[in-house]
């Protein structure tokens, strides 16, 4: 099994209680991602990434900047690959809200890149995900853009390499 | 584009977010309702297994094959950096374009 070409197609799920060694896990294979020219995202809120991985840039996501008004209306950073998004201060409703447009503009993103017939080689680690996909959440209006990531685009890159389109 | 999730709490997480990952990493599990959740996902002989396990110690579930992992600690040689934005060259004031035109630059 090539590790890194099955958490590209399929994704990856930890799972484990506390001191289990499942961060250090997500570490290693987010190294092993990195290492063969993925590009990850990570959002963390246990700020455990910061003091050990190899990520090379992380960014801090302040309160403030999170828009009050709307669901995609959202903050003014910089949308980096390869970095961690340290959202211990954000409460896990704006953390939703600002993992919600991430995704959204990603998404859309890599569906402009596909047309073009670019791969996109990108993986996002969603630490502490209870919080981000509790039960049900991916039947829920409010976690819409979400379940379209994690269902739709993977499906959709299987499909790719099913037809051999992907390499 | 992929992604991989890391939960301590199985029985809080959305089911479906947990079938559709293709490979799954199953550790230490604790607590009546995460253990009842795990039997949707681990046959019945790897769940006590799944009770003892230390740490860094995973099943690894792919399709129907379950294995067990010994993850070592990672060692990072570089920490992260915090992130800059690149500044963009500053355009010239109107003062200083007259100064250039005045001097002939």
């Amino acid at each position: 099994m090539n590790l890194v070409e099955t958490i590209l197609n399929e994704c990856c799920f930890i799972s484990g209680g506390r001191r289990s060694g499942k961060t250090n896990l997500g570490i290693l294979l987010v190294d092993q991602l990195l290492k063969n020219g993925v590009q990850v995202k990570v959002i963390d809120s246990s700020r455990q990434w910061l003091k050990r991985s190899s990520v090379p840039y992380y960014v801090k996501v302040p309160l403030s900047r999170i828009s009050r008004y709307g669901l995609f209306a959202i903050w003014d950073l910089p949308n980096v690959w390869n970095c961690i998004y340290d959202c211990s201060r954000l409460t896990t409703v704006q953390m939703r809200e600002f993992v919600q447009g991430m995704m959204q503009h990603d998404f859309q993103e890599a569906v402009i890149l596909d047309e073009q017939g670019v791969r996109v080689k990108a993986c996002y680690v969603l630490e502490e995900c209870q919080n981000l996909i509790p039960n049900s959440a991916l039947r829920s209006y409010s976690f819409q853009e979400i379940s379209r990531f994690v269902t739709q685009k993977p499906s959709h890159a299987t499909w790719l390499c099913k037809e051999g389109i992907l390499a | 584009m992929s992604y991989i999730a890391l939960t301590q709490r199985l029985a809080s997480v959305d089911s479906n977010l947990v079938e559709i990952s293709g490979l799954k990493y199953i550790g230490k599990t604790e607590g009546d309702n995460n253990l009842r959740k795990l039997k949707a996902w681990l046959p019945k002989a790897y769940l006590q297994q799944a009770r003892d396990l230390t740490v860094g110690e995973f099943f690894q579930q792919y399709g129907s094959k379950i294995t067990l992992q010994k993850v070592p600690l990672f060692q990072s040689s570089t920490k992260p950096q915090l992130y800059v934005e690149p500044q963009k060259p500053k355009k010239p004031t109107l003062i200083e374009r007259i100064i250039k035109a005045i001097k002939g630059e």
